[in-house]
This record gives structure tokens, C-alpha cells and sequence, in this order.
């Protein structure tokens, strides 16, 4: 154990040492994460906006009339239910649909209670919480102006308090963050596990330290598992950094329990780091390691259903998907994530990953031993 | 120099298919010997050396090292010597008593014994100052010296080295082939391949290998006169004029 232990703390030392190994294990998975949504957050204009109005008088129609007058908001018009609301939401027609309370203006000027409800499309959370502050910038304008008519009128000194309420509609249709964070996860694990494992063992043997290490006493599973491990970490810690940053800061949900997304993780970890064993023993350079590692990331984006739905592929390239690990990942994420299933209904995505694994690691192992030999 | 066996090989033999890398090799160490291993490239030098050092199975043959058979007691032959590779092999990130822990910790040493003998040999070498510099701004020289320390660090009885020297100017090979002798004077046995024909001189027996076989064996004097050569290089050329192996 004193042998593996400062086998492990060597590996450490040399990931601290590189920055750019760093870089890439601790910086660059959150930025993968961020800037997706960050680009988007910065597009947020032409908000396309419906009115439910219920009241239908002078104050809800000046309110609507403001709204398409602003810049950042183009009318579409009026509905009636909030289903139709929902429908539109889902064909994609609109961003944003005001609610206007029952007597609005009746409650505006005597009970001070006046509501209004901001409905949003959460498939795009972050812009949707960038749609409704620019919507309650127009209602707090109009308050404003509202107030100062009425001391023009001689009726000063009343305070208009409209309450404003928003509520996300999630819309399965569209991207978006809570299906991009599953997708970003899964990739970072492989990079991490595929390629910066594979890369650090081969280092080993282009450098001439892995002749060193097995004619040392240190069994070689040792000298495997003690190289896995501080990436292993690593991958955990990504996830961890993702999935706050993704829960805290954009607002992706997490229905289902964390435990289950986490031994999810684990095992698909465990999958990624045995494919990163596998690479290391059929290459003789760091620099193939990485190009074998970077040719695995392609069929990933497209296949894994990270960026293309799987359900809409040809029969032969969703054949072919299910032999890429990120697909089961991201599949069991999703549900777990957005859906709140519990661990019987990912069972085949985990049993699809444990299988992957013990399958690489069987043939990480043959290979290995063939090499000895 | 004691009678004791250190090494002991018979008939031993590396077949990789067709190709007999090392062909019924037989020759033994003695305790505290430095021994030669000499051969052109691809004559079957680092194969043999790795089967002696547990890093490969033998085809045919037995051998025993330190006592324990290669081919079933790897585990305890390992635990016995201490092996350079032709390859530089520190790690160049780490500084130097880094490296000295890590190898420590791998040969399971105890954590007091460690940094006593890591005082001890840096005050030998002179290398104090750079205890914690990194290997990797070590002069080429300095750093194998240090590999070399460092493969006797966990005081094995044997040391293997593949061709330790190489690249180095003969001054920095002089100092490096000082710290052989203060080994084997300490009772530890050297086994050193080379392509240096100076450095077979230094050794007390050399064998010479030509298409994986051993042709000579013997001390330096003794092949000059069996071979009629004036220097070890006459008695090489002599021997390695006869290969059929290319590269």
C-alpha cells in the first residue's frame, strides 16, 4: 500500500507540474460547460412575445402597447389559454407570453394587487431569465410613469405595486442547456480518462521509466491502477464542478436523485479510464495516443446524441451508436436529470457501460501482458 | 570478489517466432564481479538482460539470480536487483530527492532510512545544492550518475545496466565508471552491457555475443591472448566481423 501510495502522489506531482496538463484537467471542462450558454446569454433580443389578457382594459392594453413599442420585443399577438401558450411555446413560435391578472385594472388603482404572470420557455434558462428581467424593466417603467400621471393629476402620493411572477415552461424540442450538460460531462470524462490517461502511461514507456518500474518489485496492475487513479479523481471532480456551476449557475435541474446520476458517473468512468488503458497499450508514442484519443472524440459528438437526436439517425448509424460510451452516459443522464427516473429505468444504459469496460479492460489486459512477454 | 553464484545461466533462449533473439546462453556471475556484456547491436545483449531481470519469459533454459529463477521467482528477483535502462530513466519533473523518495517508497524502504541514505548519497556525488532542483535541468552527465545511484539506492546485491554511458564524454564516463567499482568494492555485483570498448577494459570479465551466442568469455587479458589483439576492440572486431545478423 506504501508502494501505491507514493506511486499515486508521483502522479499527482506530475499533473500539478504541467500547466498545461491542468488546463485541460481543471479549467477547460468548466469552460466547455460556460460558453455555451454564455454566447447564447448574449443574444438575447428580439424576444418574441405573446399577451394572455384577462381583464382586457385601458392599463393592460397601454402595458401590451409598451411591450411591442420596446426595442427588445416583437408582438405576436394575443392567446387565449395558457395551452395555446404551451403549444406555441413547443413549435417554437414564441420566447415569452405576458399573463395579465382577472380586474387588473380595477386592483391597479384601489387593492394594489395587481399580478402578472411572465411564462417562459426553461428549455433555454438562461436567456429565459434574460427575457423576463427585460419584460419586468417594461412593467416597472410603466408603474413609474403610471405614478407620475397621477401626480400631474393631482392625485399624487398613491404607490402602484404590481406584482410580477415568472414561471418557466420546459419544452422538449430545443437544445439547450439541460440537454447540452449531460452531453458536456460525458465528453469531458472521455478526454480526461481516454486521453490524459493514455497519454500519461504511454509517457512512461517513451520515456524509459515504465522498464524502470517493472523490473522494480511494484506488481504491474499496481503501476496501472496507480496511474488511473489521480485521474479517476479528477474526472469526479470535473463532474462535480459541472454539475454545481450547471445547477447553481444555469439552472439545470436535477429531478432525478444525485446518487443515482453519480454511480452512473462512476461507472462510466470506469468504461472511459479501461478505453484509455486499452489506447496505452497498442500505441508506442504520447502523440498517437492522443490522435487515437481525438478520433474517438468525433464519432462522440455525433453519435453520442450530444448534439444530434439518435432517434432521428439512419437504422446503421444508431447500430453504431451504441457502441460509443457516451451514448449510454448521456442517455441515463438525461432521464435522470431532466426526467427523475430512478435506477431501474437506466439499468440497461449502466449494464451497456459495464460491459463496454470489462470488455476493454480484458483486452487492455491481453495486450499488456503480450507486450511483456 | 567471493566463489559465490550471483548469476547463473544455462542454455538460456528468447524466441520471438522464427527469430532466436538469445540461443542457449551459458555463463555465471560471481558475487561482486563486474561483468561485460558485449555485442554488436542486435546481437541479443538486452533481450538476455531483460529474461535475467524478470521482464521476459525465457523460450528454453533456466537462470537464476540472486538465488531465484527468473522464469517462476520473478517477483523475488525484482525485489533483488537494481536495473538502468539504456533510455535515460528519471523523472524529469520530479526533483532529485523526489525521485529518491519515489523509488524508495517503491522498493517499500523505511521512511527514516530513506532520508538518511538520500543525505548520504547526495553529500558522495556532491550534489547537495541540487536536492531539490529538477532533474530535468541536470546536466546530461549528472543525471546519470544520479540513475545509476538511484538503481542501487534500495541496495540490491545485483545491479543490471544496459548501456549506461551513452552520449556522454569520456571524462563524465571515467567518473561515472568510478562510482561501478565503489559498488562492486561494497560487495555489489555489476552486470553492464556497453558498446565501449574502453569501458570492457574496466570490467574483470567480459562475454562477447554474436548472433545471440556467447562466442568468448573470459577477463580482458585473457581474450586479448585467445584472440591475439592488442586492445578489447581488436578482439570485438574479430568476433563481430563473423555476424550474420544485421541491425
Amino acid at each position: 500500500m506504501k508502494q501505491f501510495l507514493s506511486f499515486v502522489r508521483k502522479e499527482f506531482i506530475h499533473i500539478l507540474r504541467d500547466p498545461r496538463s491542468l488546463l485541460i484537467l481543471l479549467v477547460m471542462p468548466q469552460i466547455m460547460v460556460m460558453l455555451p450558454s454564455y454566447v447564447i446569454k448574449n443574444e438575447v433580443k428580439d424576444i418574441r412575445v405573446a399577451v394572455l389578457d384577462q381583464s382586457r382594459d385601458m392599463y393592460t392594453e397601454q402595458l401590451t402597447q409598451r411591450l411591442y413599442a420596446n426595442d427588445y420585443f416583437i408582438g405576436k399577438g394575443e392567446v387565449k389559454t395558457e395551452e395555446e401558450a404551451a403549444e406555441l411555446f413547443k413549435k417554437g413560435e414564441i420566447d415569452l407570453v405576458v399573463v395579465f391578472g382577472p380586474e387588473f385594472a380595477n386592483r391597479i388603482m384601489h387593492s394594489q394587487d395587481a399580478s402578472i404572470q411572465l411564462l417562459s420557455d426553461g428549455s433555454e434558462p438562461n436567456q429565459a431569465s434574460v427575457r423576463v428581467a427585460y419584460a419586468q424593466q417594461v412593467v416597472a417603467g410603466f408603474q413609474k410613469e403610471l405614478a407620475q400621471q397621477m401626480t400631474q393629476a393631482g392625485k399624487g402620493g398613491q404607490q402602484f405595486n404590481i406584482r410580477v411572477n415568472s414561471r418557466m415552461l420546459y419544452n422538449p424540442q430545443q437544445r439547450s442547456e439541460v440537454n447540452f450538460v449531460p452531453g458536456v460531462v460525458g465528453m469531458v470524462i472521455l478526454l480526461i480518462c481516454c486521453m490524459m490517461t493514455s497519454i500519461a502511461i504511454v509517457r512512461e514507456r517513451e520515456m524509459g521509466t515504465m522498464e524502470i518500474l517493472l523490473a522494480s518489485p511494484l506488481p504491474s496492475i499496481d503501476i496501472v491502477l496507480a496511474k488511473l487513479v489521480p485521474y479517476m479523481i479528477i474526472s469526479l471532480i470535473d463532474m462535480a464542478t459541472i454539475l454545481c456551476l450547471s445547477y447553481f449557475v444555469m439552472h439545470v435541474p436535477m429531478t432525478g436523485s444525485l446518487l443515482v446520476y453519480v454511480i452512473t458517473a462512476v461507472i462510466y468512468i470506469f468504461t472511459s479510464l479501461m478505453l484509455g488503458l486499452l489506447i496505452s497499450t497498442v500505441v508506442n508514442t504520447q502523440l498517437a495516443a492522443m490522435l487515437i484519443s481525438l478520433l474517438l472524440i468525433v464519432p462522440t459528438i455525433y453519435l453520442s446524441g450530444m448534439v444530434f437526436a439518435i432517434e432521428s439517425m439512419p437504422v446503421a448509424a444508431q447500430v453504431v451508436s451504441n457502441i460509443v460510451p457516451a451514448k449510454w452516459f448521456i442517455s441515463a443522464s438525461r432521464k435522470i436529470m431532466v426526467e427523475g427516473v430512478g435506477i431501474e429505468y437506466v439499468a440497461t444504459e449502466i449494464r451497456a457501460l459495464a460491459i463496454e469496460g470489462l470488455v476493454f479492460m480484458l483486452l487492455a489486459w491481453r495486450f499488456f501482458k503480450t507486450r511483456l512477454a | 570478489m567471493t566463489d559465490e553464484i550471483v548469476i547463473k545461466a544455462e542454455g538460456l533462449t528468447k524466441k520471438f517466432g522464427n527469430f532466436t533473439a538469445t540461443d542457449h546462453v551459458t555463463f555465471e556471475v560471481r558475487k561482486g564481479e563486474i561483468f561485460g556484456f558485449l555485442g554488436a547491436n542486435g546481437a541479443g545483449k538486452t533481450t538476455a538482460m531483460r529474461m535475467l531481470c524478470g521482464l521476459s519469459q525465457p523460450s528454453d533454459g533456466t537462470a537464476t539470480v540472486a538465488g531465484y529463477d527468473v522464469a517462476t521467482e520473478y517477483e523475488q528477483v525484482k525485489r533483488h536487483i537494481g536495473y538502468m535502462s539504456q533510455k535515460f530513466s528519471l523523472y524529469d519533473d520530479l526533483t532529485v530527492e523526489e525521485n529518491l523518495v519515489l523509488f524508495g517508497g517503491i522498493y517499500s524502504m523505511p521512511r527514516k532510512k530513506v532520508r538518511d541514505k538520500i543525505t548520504e548519497l547526495l553529500q558522495e556525488l556532491g550534489f547537495e545544492a541540487e536536492r531539490k532542483t529538477m532533474v530535468k535541468s541536470l546536466p546530461l552527465g549528472w543525471k546519470q550518475k544520479l540513475a545509476f545511484s538511484l538503481a542501487i539506492f534500495h541496495e540490491p546485491s545485483i545491479v543490471f545496466l544496459d548501456e549506461p554511458t551513452g552520449g556522454v564524454d569520456p571524462v563524465t564516463r571515467r567518473q561515472f565508471w568510478e562510482l561501478i567499482y565503489r559498488a562492486a568494492d561494497n560487495g555489489i555485483t555489476v552486470f553492464v552491457t556497453t558498446h565501449y570498448m574502453d569501458e570492457a577494459e574496466y570490467c574483470d570479465r567480459v562475454s562477447i555475443m554474436v548472433d545471440g551466442r556467447i562466442d568468448a568469455l573470459g577477463s580482458p587479458a585473457q581474450l586479448k591472448r585467445q584472440f591475439h589483439g592488442n586492445s578489447m576492440y581488436d578482439v570485438f572486431y574479430a568476433l563481430a566481423r563473423t555476424a550474420k545478423r544485421g541491425d
